[in-house]
């Protein structure tokens, strides 16, 4: 996946999404541009503009040419008055406009009105001239009457004295009279090349002088469509001339104005069309039906003529106003100019006004915005390229001379010294390179140091699954004892392949830590110790080995010291169990063995008494002589501080060994210490000996039976020793047991209580009940071990807790249920050294307070009896004070304890009830007993009475109250009594 | 390095393309042309002449270095007058103001006052205005500082123009000759011979004899006449005038034109003398050189009887008083109005074309005007130049050049109110004497004699009663 991408330059990887996003600005920018339309609407608006200011300039123009100079109606109406007043006055006849000098008067009479008219309608000349013949007819070299008079700037006001007026046209008379000068040109007459000839005069006054049906004069009215000069004079005009028709419809002359090219060219400024006067006005005429335009006047500041005449315009088909050249290199806007009526003679001549330029001055601004935002945007992608360049390169080229410098120190093996680059990022990243390469090189090479310093010899290879080449340092294979590898040219193959052979070879031992440790033999027979650790990571393999030798050799000789006691140089404990396990696994090695363990007698008073160092030397003795006395193979150790263990095996009898156990023996026996205050002193060592196979088979458990049967003799006689004896060994298991199970009982107060029965010799009614202990645990079975035990672990007291608490409330229960008959008496055996506490008592009266009354505490016979514990017991709250003296006659002193008693109730002891009907002696002591207690009111209980006889003789001696098998035997439930004991009780 | 060197690459690119859009040193840009207008007072031949310089301008130099000219005639001198005074002020329905417009002193004068006038002397070498005629160049130097506002394209001079189809046959049977025409008396004379010459020509009827001369510039004859006689009447110093009208020089200027006229041995009835001469009224003139363009080639007595004519030009007749070389200096110079500065150094650059040597004896030729360099204000210069030009253009040039040359130019500096004291000089006398003419023709047809009619108005006293109106008429000018 990674592999796809293409290996590319910062260069490249800078420059080329920068020229994309220029890209795309760059086409987003012409779209808009292009598919706006902005230019197209632009161009339109200009045209639009255009055309306006044509129809403006149009309006006005009309406005001039209709409503100022070609409104002559009032003049007319003037002359045809005047012409025909005269006609009327016989002044003048129509002949006479034809002879020379026959329209002075007339003329002279209307030289003020045509003047007043002249500067009235603005134009730059007036002109009337008479005829009555019809052209057609006329020879050609007749001259006419009239005037023509010009202002040379109709625009501005009227000079005084006609001052700019000048005469073209007029008679001599009227020159004379000095009001107008004469201009270069000026004749008295009209030539017929300046009137017959000329269509101002032809054309109006032939079509009307022609038409039958004469229309308004005013209908007549012709703009020439060419401009024209007179002969002498050099101004160019075009002139609105109409004819002159009398009422009869005699067509006299023409009247017309002329509009000098001049004037025409102030009125219609093409310059105003646009920008620095580029604009030109084209007046011009379009024959009906045609779109030819055919040029009549031309305002322009650019065109010159001569490049005019080589035009040609035409008229927009499509478009209404749009006008463009032939050539295409000028368009403009046309506006008609409407002044003929319709249908009048002239309205053939289609009139226009047509602004016009050049396309790229029309389309100046849209050409202008063109090119300025062509220019902007050449500038912009310019600007944008050497900037994405520039920008590309100065980012590119500090991380291209890192690389280069990082590239030539590659190839110089050398550490790459990264220059500044003047970019901070890039600077920190490059000096944190060099400072983390530096500490890399620093602490490599403390390291290096650190490992040459401390001598240890490291070696390692690094491998590449998916390279041939492997990395090895040079000293590797040496370390492994290998000398001829060629590092140069070793490829991986080769590598692992003498890996494995040397795996195989070369003897190995794992490691705690996973890795291996091998022996390299060395020519001189020492070993080399390499360990060899190899890591994967990913693809690629680690391995280092390092030469262990010296810590292998020094962990080996720990070992060893740890296995031994350093003061006997005897195995340890550690040693011993090492060695011993070992030949524990193989019996063929041991055959019959045996396991002596040995306890140094008065190593304690030894050290008390003389010191540490004394101790020591003693225990050495001991070792170095217990050494010294065994056979070679004998495994001798010293266990910790006076305990010492010795193996014997290899036997083949059991006599053998003992043989040697007594020659040990006997060298102990020898040994004889000088003691620091210069007695003499022999070692003594108490022994135990368990045997291999007959003890056991398990080292451990001969290490008890040994320790066993040497702390038997410790107890016994010292310095002795003792062979295992099993007996010996389980009975005191067994003991251990009881403890423990005693100990068990009084904690979880495992102890149910029986009651036995006591019966009224003279009813043989139920008198008491004996709580009687029944212990049931595995080796705990009779109160009476149940009570050493309590003696010897001095536990009595809690003997006397529990007894007490649990026979009452055993009691208690069998009461509830009725089990027992409510007025008998509770017999319970109490400790005669012993009793509860005050606060026990206490608690035994709030438990007990119900039976408590019927309490009888049974004190058997001890030692000695206490006389204030008696007292005390006595004096326990809520005590009836009802003592028994229990086994009385069995044991010492009965007679005082009686007397420190004063017992309710005494028991004889079972040993003077057994066989009584036989025994004399015991009836007579049994009838004393009976005497004395009756004296004194006590009542004497029998029991144990087994047989019939026995019965009979106690009832024979009178005894009060009856217990034993024979009557009933103790149960949880207590029984009634047998048939035959109430037989007996009921037959005496 | 590389680094510095793009910056620098860069630097240049931005600044190449900020300087992109200025240039060298005109002001002016082939693309996109500047347009002046110039307004002239021309008609005739002479603003044919000048059209055709224009064309010629606009097609070549013009072009090239990016000026359109553009020439407008306002057809006479007070009509033009009127318009760059209205247009100067701003007043409603004026036109914008021209770049170049042609005036007299006077007008020039008041438009500066206006502030509206470049001292165009920035824009010429000290070399370039040496080559004018001194006194063209002084003209337009209002405040003495050396500064010129007016630019001299052509210069007239009056020369007596005359009819000589008809005055050969006079001086054949009378035995005139041109020299009589040379001073005053000897013109005085020479018409009084020719009244009575031409009377004597219809027995029949008395007093039809005929005028010979006519004036059209009476301020010109009483300014120079006066310089003549050695009296400057308007000395113009600081834009104040101070007046010189002496009544002996007034004698002598009355008896010149008034006396003769009111005699009819003068005459002025049509518009101008040229109008006269047209009409056969009078056979001699004093009028512009540029005038002379307007003299006819026929005469028509009568809408039917007329017949050719050739025209002679002589040097105006003198006043031999103390100094008679006084000649008048005449025509309007250029005025350059304030505008861009594009405009300006445009208009300046028409006007050095316009009047380089062979350009202005063009247009003189064409036009009846002299040129206004030294260099070409020369007879053979003309000649050589290559112009055609017809005998009767020829006589004026050749008279034109002797008069600048033979006498000192004179003009009066500009002065407010100077239009209207000339004025004064225009009318003061010869509406007097044309008015008082017919009177004397009125006299003449009830049958008095000459002597008689004219009696009245050749006293002392009608002398004095003019000199003391026109005396105090001009007095209002003074200061």
């Amino acid at each position: 996946m990674a592999g796809q991408r293409k290996d590319r330059t910062i260069f490249r990887v800078l420059l080329v999404p920068l020229l994309s996003v220029l890209a795309i600005e760059m086409a987003l920018l012409i779209a808009s541009l292009a598919l706006g339309g902005v230019m197209t609407k632009l161009d339109q608006n200009a045209r639009d503009i255009l055309g306006q200011q044509v129809e403006n300039r149009g309006n006005y123009l009309l406005n001039d040419m209709t409503g100022k100079w070609s409104n002559l109606n009032l003049l007319v109406d003037h002359i045809d008055n005047a012409v025909e007043s005269k006609l009327s006055e016989g002044e003048m006849t129509l002949e006479s406009f034809q002879v020379n000098g026959g329209c002075s008067e007339l003329l002279e009479e209307l030289r003020p009105e045509l003047v007043d008219a002249m500067y009235n309608r603005q134009v730059s000349g007036i002109f009337l001239i008479f005829n009555t013949k019809d052209l057609d007819e006329m020879e050609g070299t007749e001259s006419l009457q009239g005037i023509y008079l010009r202002d040379l700037d109709p625009a501005s006001m009227p000079s005084a004295q006609y001052r700019d007026i000048l005469v073209e046209r007029a008679p001599v008379s009227v020159v004379r009279s000095g009001y107008m000068a004469t201009d270069t040109g000026w004749q008295p007459t009209f030539s017929a090349e300046d009137s017959v000839a000329q269509a101002f005069f032809s054309k109006p006054f032939q079509t009307a002088y022609e038409d039958e049906e004469k229309l308004n004069d005013k209908e007549y009215g012709y703009w020439t469509t060419e401009f024209y000069s007179l002969s002498g004079d050099n101004h160019r005009a075009i002139a609105y001339s109409m004819p002159l028709i009398l009422p009869d419809g005699t067509v006299y002359g023409v009247l017309g104005v002329e509009i000098l090219e001049d004037y025409l060219y102030s009125l219609l400024p093409g310059g105003e069309l646009m920008e620095m006067d580029q604009g030109s006005y084209l007046l011009a005429i379009a024959e009906k039906g045609s779109k030819e335009l055919k040029p009549v006047f031309l305002s322009s500041a650019t065109i010159t003529k001569g490049k005019m005449d080589g035009l040609q315009f035409f008229l927009d088909g499509e478009s209404e106003g749009s006008v463009s050249d032939a050539g295409g290199e000028y368009c403009g806007e046309a506006t008609p100019l409407v002044f003929y009526s319709r249908n009048a003679p002239f309205d053939s001549d289609k009139w226009y006004l047509v602004g016009f330029g050049r396309r790229e001055h029309l389309f100046a601004f849209s050409k202008q915005i063109q090119t300025v935002l062509g220019g902007s945007f050449v500038l912009t992608a310019l600007i944008g390229l050497v900037g994405i360049l520039l920008v590309s390169y100065r980012l590119s080229k500090p991380i291209r001379m890192l690389s280069e410098e990082v590239e030539k120190a590659k190839m110089n093996n050398v550490f790459p010294e990264l220059p500044d680059t003047g970019i901070r990022e890039i600077d920190q990243f490059s000096h944190a390179i060099e400072h983390l390469e530096q500490e890399v090189m620093e602490s490599s090479t403390r390291f290096m140091q650190i490992i040459s310093m401390a001598s240890v010899d490291l070696a390692g290879y690094e491998l590449w699954d998916d390279s041939d080449s492997v990395f090895v340092t040079s000293n590797y294979f040496p370390l492994l004892g290998v000398e001829d590898m060629d590092l140069d040219h070793l490829t991986a193959e080769v590598f692992l392949a003498k890996q494995e052979e040397l795996r195989q070879s070369l003897k190995s031992t794992p490691a705690e830590d996973g890795s291996s440790v091998y022996a390299i033999p060395l020519p001189q027979g020492d070993t080399r110790y390499i360990r060899a650790e190899s890591t994967r990571n990913g693809k690629r393999l680690v391995g280092v080995i390092e030469d262990v030798t010296t810590s292998t050799l020094e962990k080996k000789r720990i070992e060893r010291e740890r296995d031994c006691d350093g003061l006997t140089k005897l195995y340890g404990r550690r040693g011993f169990r090492r060695e011993a396990d070992e030949m524990f696994l193989r019996p063929d090695l041991l055959k019959q063995a045996a396991l002596l363990m040995i306890d140094l007698d008065n190593l304690k008073t030894t050290n008390d008494r003389f010191g540490h160092n004394f101790g020591d030397l003693y225990i050495q003795t001991a070792g170095k002589c217990f050494l010294e006395n065994t056979p070679d193979n004998t495994i001798c150790a010293r266990m910790a501080g006076d305990e010492f263990l010795v193996l014997f095996y290899g036997y083949n009898e059991q006599e053998e060994i003992r043989q040697d156990l007594q020659s040990l023996y006997r060298a102990i026996g020898e040994v004889n210490f000088v003691l620091p205050n210069g007695d003499n002193m022999g070692l003594s060592a108490s022994g135990g000996v368990a045997w291999y196979p007959q003890d056991s088979g398990d080292l451990s458990e001969l290490m008890k039976y040994a320790d066993f049967a040497m702390y038997q003799v410790k107890r016994s006689a010292k310095g002795q020793l003792k062979e295992f004896n099993l007996e010996a060994y389980q009975e005191k298991m067994r003991q251990n047991q009881s403890r423990l199970e005693f100990h068990q009982m009084l904690e979880n107060k495992q102890v149910s209580y029986h009651f036995q029965p006591i019966f009224d010799a003279g009813t043989g009614e139920v008198y008491a009940y004996e709580a009687l202990m029944r212990v049931d645990l595995p080796t705990l079975r009779s109160p009476e071990t149940v009570l050493q035990i309590a003696k010897e672990e001095d536990c009595m007291h809690d003997i006397e807790y529990m007894t007490m608490f649990c026979a009452s409330r055993d009691y208690q229960k069998l009461l509830e249920r009725c089990e027992v008959a409510d007025h008998a008496f509770l017999f319970i055996n109490s400790i005669a050294n012993e009793r509860m506490t005050l606060e026990e008592e206490q608690e035994f009266h709030e438990q007990f307070a119900q039976i408590q009354p019927k309490i009888v505490v049974e004190i058997t016979e001890a030692e000695h009896m206490d006389p204030d514990m008696v007292r005390q017991k006595r004096d326990a709250v809520g005590f009836s004070g009802n003592f028994a003296l229990d086994d009385y006659g069995s044991g010492y002193n009965s007679e005082i304890n009686l007397l420190e008693l004063e017992p309710k109730y005494v028991k004889v002891d079972i040993t003077i009830v057994r066989d009584i009907d036989k025994d004399r002696n015991k009836q007579h002591i049994v009838e004393n007993i009976v005497h004395y207690a009756h004296e004194r009111e006590m009542k004497v209980i029998v029991e144990g009475l087994e047989t019939e006889a026995e019965l009979q003789k106690s009832l024979e001696l009178g005894v009060d109250l009856l217990q034993g098998y024979f009557l009933a035997r103790p149960g949880a439930v207590p029984p009634a009594i047998s048939d035959e004991a109430k037989r007996v009780i009921q037959e005496q | 390095m590389l680094r510095n060197r793009f910056t620098l690459l860069l630097g240049v690119g931005i600044l190449g393309v900020l300087l992109c859009g200025c240039g060298g040193k005109s002001p002016l840009d082939p693309k996109n042309p500047v347009t002046i207008r110039v307004w002239t007072y021309y008609n005739g031949d002479q603003l044919t002449a000048f059209d055709n310089l224009v064309e010629e301008f606009n097609d070549t130099v013009g072009e090239k270095e990016g000026i359109v000219v553009k020439s407008q005639s306002m057809g006479s001198v007070n009509d033009l007058e009127a318009n760059v005074l209205a247009a100067v002020k701003g007043e409603v329905g004026a036109e914008d103001v021209p770049s170049i417009f042609m005036a007299y002193s006077d007008t020039a004068y008041a438009v500066d006052q206006l502030g509206q006038v470049v001292d165009i002397k920035g824009y010429l070498s000290q070399e370039e205005i040496n080559s004018y005629i001194d006194s063209y160049i002084k003209e337009g130097d209002f405040s003495g500082a050396g500064e010129i506002k007016i630019f001299p394209t052509a210069k007239s001079q009056e020369v007596l123009v005359l009819n000589k189809t008809d005055w050969d046959v006079f001086a054949g049977k009378t035995g005139a000759s041109y020299e009589d025409l040379a001073d005053m008396d000897g013109l005085v004379e020479t018409a009084k011979l020719y009244y009575e010459w031409t009377d004597a020509q219809t027995p029949d009827v008395p007093n039809d004899g005929k005028a010979l001369f006519g004036r059209d510039a009476m301020a010109n004859y009483i300014l120079i006449g006066s310089m003549q006689m050695g009296e400057e009447l308007f000395e113009v110093s600081d834009g104040k005038m101070t007046l010189h009208f002496e009544k002996d020089v007034a004698r002598k200027l009355w008896d010149g034109y008034y006396v003769p006229f009111v005699k009819g041995y003068f005459a002025a009835t049509g518009r101008f003398r040229s109008d006269d001469i047209k009409t056969g009224n009078i056979i001699a003139y004093v009028g512009s050189s540029s005038g002379t363009s307007f003299f006819p080639k026929t005469v028509n007595l009568s809408d039917t009887e007329s017949h050719p004519i050739e025209m002679d030009v002589l040097p105006c007749p003198k006043f031999m008083g103390e100094t008679p070389d006084y000649a008048v200096q005449q025509g309007a110079g250029m005025v350059v109005t304030k505008g861009s500065d594009a405009e300006v150094y445009a208009s300046v650059q028409f006007l050095k074309w316009f009047t380089a040597d062979e350009r202005n004896i063009k247009f003189s030729v064409n036009s009846g005007y002299l040129p206004v360099t030294k260099t070409a204000n020369n007879k053979e210069a003309i000649l050589n130049s290559g112009v055609e030009m017809d005998d009767a253009r020829q006589k004026t040039l050749s008279v034109g050049v002797d008069t600048v040359n033979g006498n000192q130019m004179y003009t009066t500096k500009a002065f407010e109110g100077g239009a209207a004291a000339r004025n004064v000089l225009e009318y003061g006398m010869s509406d007097k004497a044309a008015a008082d003419r017919a009177v004397v023709v009125e006299r003449l047809a009830q049958g008095q004699s000459l002597d008689e009619a004219a009696a009245e108005f050749l006293s002392d006293a009608c002398f004095e009663a003019w000199y003391e109106e026109v005396l105090q008429q001009l007095q209002t000018f003074e200061n």
